[in-house]
């Protein structure tokens, strides 16, 4: 049980840790500035390299922590679109053959394509060109981070718009777009900030058609495990992410613009990794459902 | 992109040494011959 409790409460431990840690740091820096004024020109930078040490492991463990996601999710997809296939043919569904298995197959390998090669990537080099720009302030990318994550923004949206389009039933049958599928859409272009819960809130309401019939097929306990193994990935990089806005409110006030800064530009990027996540997280859940509802009309029962 | 990082460590110590507003032109002109490189190879070029 313990073990279990560890999971959720090891990364509130790992970002209260941060905190602490940086507040120290802060009063710090603070004090060797007022008894030794002439500090102050190698103290930002100073401050600078020794939050790169300390905060360092925490970003690394999301990246890690993604790279892992996205295995995962490979492997999953690879295993069960064999299985899913299977079933479409052995029920004779041809209907549903025809209009869900190629598609399904190629926005899924699409997707883990994107993660692996554009979005991780993408964002990988805008956190370091945001550490380029704050640590030498003459020398500035934030325009270029900006837009990488701009692009990276839109890809995530491009892609949840296109997955949800043609994994919903209408979409599959007439490739529309219902008015749930593209309030969230249209919330995540005007909003960048408020994106991750924006996309927890509205993308969970693409679910419920089939989710009450799911849960009765496969009951309660297996839906709730689902559901957890699919978004604990995304709350840990979201628990970070506001580890890192946190931060950046918490010295602003005490520092200068160099680290607050900083220390927001790592959040806002851990929030679009954490975007990227719940992107995997939909598709998990969303394959999931696709089998339960496939085998529910396999015996007989209409929607 | 460790190549920029390398670039921007040694400017920024060398602005912090050398203390003098000219030495930002040299590692401006450093850090864009490092960008055009990478692109360069990004490009295989």
């Amino acid at each position: 049980m313990n073990e279990i409790l560890n999971i959720f409460t090891d990364p509130l431990k790992l970002a209260g840790q941060s905190i602490i840690l940086v507040l120290i740091y802060t009063v710090l820096f603070l004090v060797i500035e007022a008894f030794v004024p002439k500090f102050k020109k190698w103290g930002d930078t100073l401050f600078v390299i020794v939050l790169v040490l300390t905060l360092g492991q925490t970003v690394m463990d999301a990246f890690s922590t993604m790279g892992e996601i996205v295995n995962v999710a490979s492997d999953f997809f690879l295993a069960i679109t064999p299985i899913l296939t299977s079933i479409l043919v052995v029920l004779n569904a041809v209907f549903s053959f025809i209009a869900w298995s190629p598609i399904v197959l190629f926005i899924f390998e699409m997707l883990m394509l994107l993660c692996k090669k554009v979005l991780i990537p993408a964002i990988t080099v805008a956190l370091i060109l945001d550490f380029c720009s704050r640590f030498i302030q003459e020398i500035s990318f934030s325009k270029a981070s900006d837009l990488i994550r701009g692009t990276v923004m839109t890809l995530i949206t491009a892609s949840l718009l296109g997955m949800v389009t043609v994994l919903s039933f209408t979409g599959v049958a007439f490739f529309t777009i219902d008015q749930a599928i593209a309030s969230p859409v249209k919330k995540v272009i005007e909003q960048t900030i408020p994106i991750v819960g924006s996309l927890i809130v509205e993308g969970f309401s693409i679910f419920h058609k089939y989710q009450s019939t799911a849960t009765t097929v496969v009951g309660l306990g297996a839906m709730t495990a689902f559901w957890i193994a699919a978004f604990y990935p995304a709350g840990k990089l979201l628990i970070h992410a506001m580890t890192f806005k946190l931060l950046a409110a918490v010295v602003e006030p005490f520092t200068g613009s160099t680290i607050s800064g900083l220390l927001d530009d790592v959040g806002k990027s851990l929030l679009l990794l954490c975007a990227v996540a719940i992107l995997l997280g939909i598709a998990f859940v969303f394959i999931w459902l696709i089998l339960i509802v496939i085998m529910q009309l396999g015996v007989g029962k209409s929607f | 992109m460790i190549k920029l990082i390398i670039i921007i460590l040694i400017g920024k110590c060398l602005l912090l040494l050398a203390d003098e507003k000219d030495v930002i032109v040299y590692v401006k002109l450093a850090t864009l011959l490092i960008f055009l490189t990478t692109v360069l190879d990004f490009l295989k070029l």
